[in-house]
């Protein structure tokens, strides 16, 4: 695991991050696939342990009240121990797993309604083979992401946990930071632009 | 495979899933055509994964987790997919996150007849002053000059258009913001089928133009 350049420096990833988080990664991964392989529970329980506190915190932050927020980590949780066998590693982090499912909770609890996703056993599904190359960058991808996140200015940093991770709106952003719409979206622009050639110099290194 | 992109801010709104019903419906749509785009939308849910990973921790309610053991050992996990065979021939090409917007009992669906030329389905859309349609043009067909009152989605499905912006075949996406004018032109040898949202009315010009677009809103 590449581990963040500075530790002493306070960045978007690191400032919030009050456990040596990147090493469990790979406990985690050996916990979700117990529950895949033998319905563990004391496993599911170590992962409650973990994430479930830190699922209650995203579930919290559109303004949800505390019994929604409940609703959407226990609704994570299910969802966690009946897909155990749908996670694969090769695609993304553990975290990004869970990330995307109490995503989905959180928008289905909220809007009563599904949230509408592509479906690769739709017949209209268009796939298309990832070349070994890609396979391997997309394994390094998280490392890199979590590299240039961190060297973002603070103002971009914070912009872009609220827009890519709360899921503020940019009507929302506008209002909370007190900044014109054209600034936000500018702003949201220059961190894409700034992570995008950050992630490209390390796959070019 | 589609020539025309989703835009990065619309894809970074999707992942978070701060985007409106149709415009989701819209984004998802494109990324069951697009591998492209789908890389994107992945790259931008990992970010999501980083900050979650580091996020700081909520008390959790005495009992929480044996509630959920409860309710995993208490419910059943539901059986949702629609038979594939089930799905009419004509609809197979069309997005599963449009088609799920389509009403249950697939048999009933009409196209509404908009003059010769223009046939239309209004989709189920719970967001207020949107609408979701299905258009079908027959070829060769011209769209009144426009514009919009809000922003207008538009993704060919089969067949395919142009304008003064560029051309648009199957999954290719055409984002027009309010003011921007424009005039499709449906290819010559076949009917173009679309995926459109609308925010707001469009604004299409002239007396014939009013009808139409009281009646597609």
């Amino acid at each position: 695991m590449t581990r963040v350049k500075d530790r002493n420096t306070q960045t978007a990833l690191s400032l919030s991050s009050n456990r040596g988080s990147d090493d469990n990664a790979l406990v985690h991964v050996q916990l979700i696939s117990n529950i895949a392989n033998s319905r563990d529970k004391d496993s599911f329980a170590k992962l409650f342990d973990f994430y479930g506190p830190k699922i209650k915190s995203f579930a919290l932050k559109l303004g949800a009240e505390k019994s929604i927020a409940d609703d959407i980590l226990q609704e994570t949780m299910v969802a966690i121990w009946r897909h155990a066998h749908l996670y694969n590693k090769s695609k993304g982090s553990l975290s990004t797993w869970v990330y995307t499912i109490a995503r989905n909770k959180r928008y289905d609890i909220l809007r009563r309604s599904n949230r509408p996703e592509p479906d690769p056993l739709d017949p209209s599904f268009q796939g298309r083979q990832a070349t070994p190359d890609e396979e391997v960058e997309k394994l390094r991808e998280e490392n890199m992401l979590r590299n240039a996140i961190n060297n973002l200015p603070v103002e971009q940093a914070k912009i872009v946990r609220m827009s890519f991770y709360e899921g503020k709106t940019h009507q929302n952003l506008s209002e909370e930071l007190n900044l014109p719409l054209g600034t936000v979206k500018s702003r949201l622009r220059l961190a894409i632009k700034k992570i995008r050639e950050e992630v490209q110099e390390a796959v070019d290194a | 495979m589609p020539n025309s992109h989703l835009d990065d801010l619309i894809l970074a709104e999707y992942a978070s899933s701060s985007l409106g019903e149709a415009q989701s419906v819209f984004v998802a749509s494109h990324l069951t055509l697009c591998p492209d785009c789908r890389r994107v939308n992945q790259g931008f849910e990992k970010i999501g994964g980083l900050f979650i990973h580091h996020e700081n921790d909520s008390p959790i309610e005495d009992g929480c987790f044996y509630k959920i053991l409860d309710n995993i050992e208490s419910s059943r996990e539901s059986k949702e997919l629609k038979k594939q065979d089930d799905i009419l021939a004509e609809l197979k090409e069309i997005p599963k996150p449009i088609r799920d917007k389509l009403p249950e009992s697939l048999g009933s669906i009409k196209w509404k007849k908009l003059g010769k030329n223009i046939s239309f389905i209004e989709l189920e859309c719970n967001q207020p002053k949107t609408s979701m349609k299905l258009m079908k043009l027959s070829a060769g067909t011209h769209i009144p000059v426009h514009s919009h009152g809000g922003k207008e989605y538009t993704m060919v499905l089969s067949g395919g258009f142009s304008d003064q912006y560029g051309r648009y075949e199957r999954g290719d996406v055409a984002i027009r913001d309010v003011l921007e004018i424009h005039e499709p032109v449906v290819d010559e040898d076949s009917e173009c089928v679309c995926f459109v949202v609308t925010e707001a009315p469009l604004k299409i010009k002239g007396f014939i133009g009013f009808i139409i677009s009281k009646i597609l809103g």
